[in-house]
């Protein structure tokens, strides 16, 4: 805030008021009047002050980029650095302002404007963002993994799905047996009722299971082993909850558990695709902020050198 | 690495007959019992140079040496893992060497012997020595499954008995079976009082070893040989089975304690419980704080398996201060700083929370805490703990979640530090900044990490290390009829040393906390930061409280009563 006063108190009295001249200006050799040289104010002294502070915060600020890339250099904490991006950046606000006169200029300028405010803005979006995610993160993802594990951990929940639908098909009948005479009475008898046994478990299925093994065939494994499980139908919360209400009523009370257990790997499933989407947003604005900063300082390079040269 | 349940696999088993043969002291233990011990002992012959088990092995046995010598050594290089602050300025990262206390690194302890499980200790300088005929090693491993403390090679022809536990408690002396295992169990443990082979070995310990115990002890090198001799006459061989009390907080201070084999825990009794204070291991030694400030007992002493002492009682141990006041001084010096400790450990008031003291925060004193508030999950925090460890980190950005914080899997330098318990050649302990130091001497056996209830004790293979020139390397045994060899460099071994977060004490903070650019990882001493917090948020709690009944009340206050 001081240094935008400052910036500003110069300005007014380069350019603007003859009461605080005396106290804020630049020695009177660098004195320019824009009016009579019919100069930009960047061309003048002070504006080139202004664009020149600006073009090296603009440097600065590019070096968090490779800073980061080694956090343990020492060369200051990277807090230090975040907080010198930030501020010193949101300086640059009123001195490209200033620089500019409050006027775009050429088409070049106004390029450059152009490329900075989408700098700017994205920058500020970001910010706004990791302010305010983290804390949303934190109470709406209590099952948050490191996020490089999120695939394993989507692939285990997968893998027990199935395995969990295997189980729930019948067993593959023993394979008749060749030479097995029967050896005495009771083993005759058993061998003579086991026919009998299948039929009557072939002929009254547990219902349970084939409503488990629809469920889990029409929306359990689906959604799953999903790539993207937001548009299914357990992607919505309150449709799962309200399905998995449906199943646990429709099935006996020993398959209670093995619900809930489905049911808990698909809500961590959907906490885990919300991690994702965060982890997106936290970071994603990074690939305009970034590149478009790049940009930035080849224009302001560009800029410098054009205006050097013709000026 | 041999398996864990290692059996009697190898060898001719013994009948009754022919273990009474090798070890007649059995004919002390009833006919009944005695039949206890069929197929629980093998004889087992060892040509010069074979392997008879190899540090860091699981087990379950014992050996007895009927004829024969063997070396016993730690074959594993003598150095500790040492990351400290590599070359540069502005690059300077942590670099990972293997470097010995000789160098004068770091705080290297007073111990110059490494405690094994055998009736010698090794010399740190060369560690290696022989046991003869007659002598008996692995005891701790067979009662308690702690891996082997060293390796045995025969430098000559030797015949040995290896037995299991049955046969080490008919010859010993069974211990006291604890209120758990009775619980868990409807069979009722044989007990047995022990033999004469155990009178044999303490007579043999006071003639032969427990004067150089006593010397090796830091605390008593500065007593003469007499003074020396007369306690080898006057203190006294003692055992505790496990879980035994030694000594309670409150009683009289009568004796002082020195630890011959067996972990140590002491231990406050407190109003929310026990607090562990520290564990004892070989060589260590307790007691002295009651009978030099003539105070009752301050902690209670308790063995967690069978543990050994050598008790030296009030009046010679009074002697002994009296005769030599350098003792005195050191003692004091060591009561002082052990008090201090214990004054620091206090638990904090004001903490009563259920998932403080279930997720195991109450153990720690140094914990790495990410506000979860503030972290963008950059990861940052990780990459810099990689880029200062030669890119192993010792951080996960995972864990346990207390109020708004994230618990990191790195060293919380426990309260109870679990993973001192079972190391077989004592080498891991703790330094007066709560920094865990492993020993130059750990041989890699992974029993520290096993028991981390937090997993962040990983261990580092050796090979991938630098080895500083000045290490030392481990000794080559000598062969039969040369005197042992003094230490040389090995051959290249697959070994591993263990490691742990050294929270970056080269470095100005710890690179985590450096590397955070929005202040969200901080390392934080649990119990005093929470309860700050807590503090914090009760008083604003209670002050928005009084603004809302202040007002309230004004409101209802009769604005003209007559």
């Amino acid at each position: 805030m001081t240094a935008s006063l400052l910036a500003v108190l110069l300005y007014v009295g380069e350019f603007q008021s003859e009461a605080v001249r005396a106290f804020f200006r630049l020695p009177a050799a660098w004195h320019r009047d824009v009016r009579e040289t019919g100069r930009s104010v960047g061309g003048t002294p002070l504006g080139i002050i202004f664009g020149s502070v600006s073009a090296a915060i603009f440097v600065f600020a590019a070096l968090l980029g490779l800073r980061r890339k080694r956090p343990t250099l020492k060369v200051g904490r990277l807090q230090t650095w975040l907080k010198g991006h930030i501020w010193l950046t949101l300086l640059t606000v009123p001195l490209i302002m200033l620089h500019s006169g409050f006027s775009l200029g050429s088409p070049m300028t106004a390029v450059l404007v152009l490329v900075y405010a989408i700098v700017m803005v994205s920058g500020v979006y970001g910010l706004a963002l990791q302010h305010f995610l983290p804390r949303l993160m934190k109470e709406r993802i209590p099952l948050e993994t490191i996020f490089e594990q999120i695939p394993h951990v989507l692939k285990q929940f997968e893998d027990a799905a199935i395995e969990l639908r295997k189980s729930l098909d019948p067993a593959p009948a023993p394979a008749p047996a060749t030479s097995t005479a029967p050896t005495n009475a009771a083993t005759a008898m058993m061998t003579a009722t086991e026919p009998a046994t299948a039929t009557v478990a072939e002929a009254a299925p547990d219902p349970s299971i084939e409503v488990m093994k629809s469920f889990i065939d029409e929306a359990g494994l689906p959604y799953l082993s999903a790539k993207r499980g937001d548009k299914l139908m357990l992607g919505n919360q309150r449709v799962s909850d309200e399905q998995f209400r449906l199943l646990k009523v429709s099935v006996a009370l020993e398959w209670q558990a093995k619900v809930e257990q489905l049911q808990a790997w698909c809500d961590e499933r959907r906490q885990l695709d919300l991690q994702t989407k965060f982890q997106h947003w936290l970071h994603a604005w990074l690939l305009v902020h970034v590149p478009v900063s790049v940009l930035l300082l080849i224009f302001t390079a560009w800029h410098a050198i054009a205006a050097l040269y013709f000026y | 690495m041999q398996s864990s349940t290692e059996k009697l696999e190898h060898g001719q088993p013994l009948s009754t007959e022919q273990l009474l043969q090798y070890l007649p002291w059995l004919k002390e233990i009833p006919g009944p019992q005695l039949k206890w011990a069929e197929g629980a002992a093998v004889l087992r012959t060892f040509k010069r140079g074979d392997i008879v088990c190899e540090e860091g092995a699981f087990g379950s046995t014992a050996f007895y040496i009927v004829s024969g010598t063997v070396d016993i050594y730690i074959a594993n290089k003598i150095a500790h893992v040492n990351t400290r602050r590599g070359l540069g300025g502005f690059v300077a990262r942590m670099k990972s060497f293997l470097v010995s206390d000789k160098q004068g690194q770091r705080d290297s302890g007073s111990k110059t012997f490494i405690p094994i499980d055998a009736s010698i200790d090794l010399s740190l300088n060369s560690p290696l020595a022989q046991l003869a005929a007659g002598e008996l090693f692995g005891e701790m491993t067979c009662r308690t499954f702690q891996p082997r403390s060293a390796t045995v090679q025969a430098r000559e022809d030797c015949v040995m008995v290896e037995f299991l536990r049955v046969v080490l408690d008919m010859l010993m002396g069974s211990r006291d079976v604890d209120a758990a295992t009775k619980a868990a169990t409807k069979v009722k443990a044989a007990t047995f009082k022990g033999t004469t082979f155990k009178t044999e070995l303490d007579k043999k310990y006071r003639e032969r070893s427990l004067n150089n115990h006593l010397r090796s002890v830091p605390l008593f090198t500065s007593l003469d040989e007499s003074f020396l001799a007369l306690l080898n006459q006057k203190v006294e061989l003692v055992t505790f089975g496990k879980n035994q009390v030694i000594c309670k907080q409150g009683d009289p201070a009568d004796a002082f304690f020195l630890i011959r084999s067996g972990m140590v825990k002491v231990s406050n009794a407190l109003p929310g419980g026990e607090m562990v204070r520290t564990y004892l291991g070989r060589g260590d030694y307790f007691g002295e704080i009651g009978l030099l400030f003539h105070q009752p007992r301050s902690a209670t002493c308790t063995a967690l398996d069978t543990v050994s002492l050598v008790k030296i009682a009030k009046p010679e141990f009074e002697q002994m201060l009296a005769t030599f006041p350098q003792v005195r001084a050191t003692l004091m010096q060591v009561a002082e700083t052990r008090l201090a400790a214990s004054a620091k450990k206090d638990v904090p008031r004001g903490l009563n929370l259920d998932e403080f003291l279930n997720q195991g925060l109450f153990e720690a004193q140094n914990l790495l805490i990410i506000d979860l508030d503030r972290c963008t999950r950059c990861d940052l925090c990780v990459r810099a703990c990689a880029e200062a460890h030669d890119g192993v980190t010792r951080l996960l950005r995972d864990g346990l979640r207390y109020d708004r914080y994230l618990v990191a899997t790195t060293c919380r330098t426990c309260r109870d530090p679990l993973c001192m318990t079972q190391c077989p050649v004592g080498s891991i302990r703790r330094k007066d900044n709560l920094e865990i130091i492993i020993e130059d001497w750990c041989i890699g056996c992974s029993k520290c990490a096993e028991l981390c209830p937090f997993g962040n004790i990983n261990m580092h293979p050796v090979e991938f290390m630098e080895e500083v020139k000045a290490a030392q390397a481990a000794p080559v045994p000598a062969v039969a009829g040369e005197a042992p060899k003094p230490a040389a460099p090995a051959a290249p071994k697959k070994g591993f040393k263990a490691a742990t977060c050294d929270l970056c004490t080269d470095l100005s903070m710890p690179s985590c906390v450096y590397a955070c650019p929005h202040d969200a990882a901080r390392r934080v001493d649990p119990s005093q930061y929470f309860s700050t917090s807590f503090a914090a948020t009760s008083r604003w709690q209670a002050a928005k409280f009084k603004r809302r009944t202040t007002h309230e009340s004004g409101h209802d206050k009769p604005t003209n009563k007559k």
